[in-house]
């Protein structure tokens, strides 16, 4: 039979406040157990929560950023059930009335542009975090220990529709939702310290088919590659359960990264009934058209935007207006490179290929070089004016990356800048032909690769240094 | 018996600045009465006598200088034991938290200690304040000094009868369903329940967050006024807090004609002897201009069925927290999470408690919250709008503050029975909205108490109003215990 | 609506109790007796009336978004059974 897959992701994007959601504990990672806790995020009898006004703003962005309409009459609801790593026994969260509701993204997935729906984004607190001793599986330990620093840091949760019909397409929404959380600045998007966690609904159905089939909930996908993974190793337990006339279990599964494969997460003990109710610690959240329009206002250009404008206005391909925006910090040192008088397109083929590679050679990120945009603006100047060649320039940029010397004092000192002076190539031209004469008669017997090789002797005896277009004049004017 | 324990808190204070009296001597005072009585009366879980001792010191110095004293300063004060007091055990009157000592203080004992009131103690309740009888706690009930067969009423019992048994001039409670209001009545003395937010609710221990208000207990209205004037004001740690408001409580605002409402609906049920003290009272204060008029407010025949469900699905919900993991009762012999949840809770809270989270959890669960929770929250929104009708009309609104005089220990084992004490002082929670029980005659010896209630936030003028009719039936507070 | 002893096993299940025959046996009792009265909610017309989860409507009340470290935390682990590795320690959490 012809399946298709049917995908809705639930992404869980951690704010980078500086405090968390309900208290004014320090909302940073750290390592070291339970010291960003106090009396609010431990639960501590008669302790009450305020609500961190950065996050419904961080909130606001995300769904402003995603075409959503944003709720005037917010309420904050509690989430009831037991947990050793969820101090007052339930989570403060938004039930059904979420902050964002009925927004939208677009993906791209080897150039088939979809439109993905996004249902609602929310606000909650996080839970603490359990470590299992004795063993690494929670089924194994002995015994477990509760470290509540990450207790009540403030998500944001994303809820896509089940539009996704791929592993691949699921993975650029989930990219490009990352891209926009950066972007805003309202999340690192740091997978590893689970800064962004992901969720998948997962089912399928025979092609054709209306109604959804019987969906799995897949939980801890912790980086792009176990979202795509993950979502091929159930979407094939499923299919075959089904071929085989078997049918799917309602239930969350965990994936396993180290075995590639995703195991119920079922246990006898539970009985799910959250229980949820208007939180009547907390006062109803009111946000008018002012409020939103001064987010919106403040709402930085987004990748889309970006791009739009660097096709339009600076004349890039899509290709190149694509790549640059990827990444936030890349994105903004071209920005300023082009600022500097540099020539987008070739900012653009600079950045992407001669100086990341330069960085991924040696595993450091563009804000831990000496290389500014200043400086990057110069050296492509250099090449515009002639007054070093591309080669040239290639040979002394790791120099600036590493000294943070300008591309001006670094020519002069080794010297390198272009001769254009036409006695001076013409000697070396004249003295060039008159030692190969051999390669002279092919190239009047018509042999074309036999005049790149007399090019390559000249440039080489200028030591790279003759200016090319020169070269070229005078070999056609002696040669003729 | 020493004379200073029969003075009011405004009494005290003025015998402060004029030097007759110095804190020290007031508070070692309280505290003997407090030793020589607690045996009988079980009142306090806890005595603080050295801190209590240090703090007036502290009073006695300022008053060596003739340094002005701030308001009620130095009086000396029982606190219920669901506030949170730093370094001292906050029991809630449960095993679960026997043991349990904050780290932190509830902003109304901020302001206490900011004060210099020396705090003599932490007060029995019901256990977690569920109850109208401190039968419930986990240290044993506590006796009515009126007649130690009797109930002193709850949650805040002990806090009732320090006040009535002379064990301290000043004491809170707190109330979600009547529970300062009503062991009030039953102890013949004043008791006070706040529009709700005008008292931080940051370290109360909460029963039903939409319900609790912290309150003052106290001899007379003059020293309810000015204990509220303390405690109260905007606090940024709760959200639900009021913010501008007046919190100089003690200014008479004098007005010429009172008008006062009388819910029809209170009367059904009113014990005969009860019935009939009330109806007395209110031709007295005609006589003095006080016009009454009979009203009707429907919903407040739903007063307890819309409580029950409202203050239970709360608590269910604000008691998760006790599960032994990071502090209170821990049941040491469980060898998986889930037992040591259920034993550590189930060994640790009492019956009454659990019933109620039990309530609290059946209103919620999918498939009954439309049908009870939902339900309830709407007819809490009708409940808001009768009151605001008939406050547009009267100042007041008046009725005994329970329909029954107190009972004897064991009397009400059907919990059902026992809720219905709360009838008359449920809707105030409900609706947010100020109300005081105050004494207004006695039954078979037993002390019974008259209940006002004040439109929202107009706190102040429930208390004008009340001196009045204070001052018109000077009802005396003394008791037979006071001469033990 | 009547409350059975299936019910209140599940309620005591959701709620992480544990009850004797007995205790289940005179919670299902109360709890009826409760409901039984309770229904009379039931006859209130609340058509197009909005649930009140405040008593006082109040809106918009934040902190600003501020580190302030507390500075008492030993104290917090002081309360609990069992501290290990500045953690709260529980007991094994999967019995299956
Ligand atoms: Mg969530
Ligand atoms: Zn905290």
């Amino acid at each position: 039979m012809n399946w298709e897959i049917v995908i809705g992701l639930e992404i869980h994007a951690q704010m980078s406040t500086k405090s968390k959601l309900m208290c004014n504990c320090d909302a940073s990672f750290t390592s070291e157990a339970n010291t960003h806790i106090c009396p609010i995020c431990t639960g501590q009898p008669g302790m009450l929560p305020v609500i961190n006004k950065q996050v419904v703003e961080s909130a606001m962005m995300i769904g402003l950023a995603t075409k959503c309409n944003i709720r005037k009459l917010n309420e904050f609801a509690r989430k009831n059930y037991f947990y050793p790593d969820l101090p007052k026994g339930y989570q403060i969260s938004q039930y059904d009335k979420p902050i964002c509701e009925n927004g939208s993204l677009e993906i791209d997935v080897n150039g088939v542009k979809r439109t993905i729906g996004i249902t609602r984004i929310h606000m909650e607190e996080d839970a603490g975090k359990l470590v299992h001793a004795g063993s690494d599986n929670i089924k194994d330990a002995s015994y477990s220990l509760a470290d509540l620093n990450r207790s009540s840091v403030p998500l944001c949760e994303i809820v896509s529709e089940p539009d996704l019909r791929s592993a691949e397409e699921a993975t650029a929404y989930a990219q490009k939702i990352r891209q926009i959380v950066r972007y805003l600045g309202v999340c690192d998007g740091n997978m590893e310290e689970g800064s962004l966690r992901c969720d998948a609904n997962i089912s399928v159905r025979p092609k054709g088919q209306t109604t959804l089939g019987t969906k799995t909930e897949v939980k801890n996908l912790n980086s792009f590659k176990a979202i795509e993974k993950a979502i091929n190793i159930e979407v094939e337990r499923q299919i075959d359960i089904l071929e085989e006339g078997g049918e799917i279990v309602q239930e969350t599964r965990h994936y396993n990264e180290a075995t590639n494969s995703t195991k119920s997460m079922r246990s006898k003990e539970d009985a799910h009934d959250y229980r949820y109710f208007p939180d009547p610690d907390l006062v109803p959240l009111l946000i008018d058209d002012a409020w939103i329009k001064k987010v919106q206002d403040a709402l930085p250009e987004l990748p889309e935007e970006k791009k739009n404008r660097y096709m339009n206005s600076l004349s890039l391909s899509e290709y190149d207006a694509n790549v640059i925006t990827v990444e936030k910090e890349t994105v903004a040192f071209f920005e300023e490179t082009i600022s500097f008088g540099a020539k987008p397109k070739d900012t653009v083929n600079w950045i992407m290929s001669e100086v990341l590679g330069t960085l991924n050679q040696k595993g450091i990120e563009l804000s831990q070089t000496k290389l500014t945009p200043k400086l990057l603006a110069e050296l492509l100047i250099l090449i515009d004016k002639n007054t070093i060649s591309g080669k040239i320039a290639k040979t002394i940029l790791p120099q600036i990356i590493e000294t943070g010397e300008n591309a001006e004092k670094i020519v002069a000192e080794k010297g390198l800048a272009q001769v254009s002076d036409q006695g001076e190539i013409k000697k070396i031209v004249e003295a060039v032909i008159n030692e190969n004469a051999k390669v002279i008669e092919d190239i009047k017997g018509g042999n074309p690769k036999a005049m790149g090789f007399l090019v390559g002797q000249i440039m080489k005896r200028s030591a790279g240094k003759a200016n090319p277009g020169i070269v070229n004049e005078l070999l056609n004017e002696l040669l003729s | 018996m020493n004379d200073i324990l029969k003075l009011t808190a405004i009494e005290i204070s003025k015998k402060y600045q004029t030097k007759e009296l110095s804190c020290s001597e007031v508070t070692k005072a309280f505290l003997d009465r407090i030793s020589a009585t607690n045996t009988e009366l079980n009142s306090f879980v806890s005595i603080s006598e050295k801190t209590a001792l240090e703090t007036a010191k502290i009073v006695d110095e300022k008053i060596a200088k003739s340094q002005r004293l701030a308001l009620l300063e130095g009086v000396p004060i029982a606190i219920k034991d669901n506030m949170c007091t730093s370094g001292v055990a906050t029991t809630c009157s449960s095993k679960m938290l026997a043991n349990f000592v904050p780290s932190y203080d509830a902003t109304v004992i901020e302001k206490i200690r900011n004060n210099n009131m020396p705090i003599l103690g932490k007060t029995n309740m019901d256990e977690f304040a569920m109850g109208s009888s401190t039968e419930t706690s986990f240290f044993g009930s506590t006796k009515n000094p009126w007649n130690t067969n009797t109930v002193p009423g709850g949650s805040s019992g002990g806090s009732a009868v320090a006040i009535s048994a002379l064990q301290a001039p000043l004491a809170l409670g707190s109330d979600t369903g009547g529970s300062i209001r009503q062991p009030a009545s039953f102890c013949g003395i004043v008791g006070m329940k706040p529009t709700y937010g005008v008292v931080s609710r940051y370290g109360l221990i909460a029963f039903a967050s939409s319900l609790d208000q912290i309150g003052p207990f106290s001899k007379n209205i003059d020293d309810s006024a000015a204990l509220l004037s303390v405690i109260s004001g905007y606090d940024h740690k709760d959200s639900t807090s009021q913010p501008n408001i007046d919190t100089d409580f003690t200014k008479i605002s004098s007005q010429k004609e009172i008008k006062i409402g009388l819910p029809k609906e209170f009367f059904a049920n009113l014990d005969p002897k009860v019935k009939e003290l009330y109806q007395d009272t209110i031709s007295i204060l005609s006589k003095e201009g006080i016009i009454f008029e009979e009203t009707e407010l429907p919903s407040l025949e739903q007063g307890i069925s819309t409580y029950y469900i409202v203050a239970p699905a709360e608590a269910s919900s604000n008691l998760a927290r006790f599960d032994g993991v990071r502090y209170g009762y821990r049941n040491q012999e469980a060898k998986s999470l889930v037992d040591m949840m259920e034993l550590s809770r189930s060994e640790g809270f009492g019956a009454e408690v659990k019933r109620r989270i039990l309530i609290g959890t059946y209103v919620l669960s999918s498939g009954y919250y439309d049908a009870y929770y939902k339900k309830a929250q709407q007819v809490r929104t009708i409940m808001k709008n009768d009151f605001q009708k008939a406050f547009s009309k009267y100042d007041l609104l008046l009725s005994p503050t329970t329909p029954t005089p107190p009972f004897s220990f064991g009397e009400k084992s059907n919990p059902l029975e026992m809720y219905m004490n709360d009838i008359m002082t449920i809707p105030a929670n409900l609706a947010g909205i100020p109300a005081l029980s105050m004494p207004f005659g006695k039954s078979n010896n037993l002390p019974m108490g008259i209940h006002l209630m004040g439109n929202l936030l107009e706190d102040q003028k429930l208390f004008s109003i009340a001196k009045k009719i204070e001052q018109i039936l000077g009802f005396n507070i003394q008791n037979p215990y006071w001469e033990k | 609506m009547t409350i059975d002893k299936k019910t209140v096993e599940h309620l005591a299940k959701l709620s992480r109790l544990r009850f004797s025959d007995n205790e289940l046996v005179s919670f299902t009792k109360s709890l009826d007796d409760i409901f039984q009265y309770a229904n009379s909610l039931q006859k209130v017309n609340t058509d197009g009336i909005s649930p009140s989860a405040h008593a006082i409507p109040l809106q918009n009340v934040f902190k600003e978004d501020e580190v302030i470290t507390y500075k008492d935390i030993d104290k917090l682990l002081d309360n609990c059974a069992d501290v290990e590795n500045h953690c709260f320690k529980v007991p094994r959490i999967l019995t299956n």
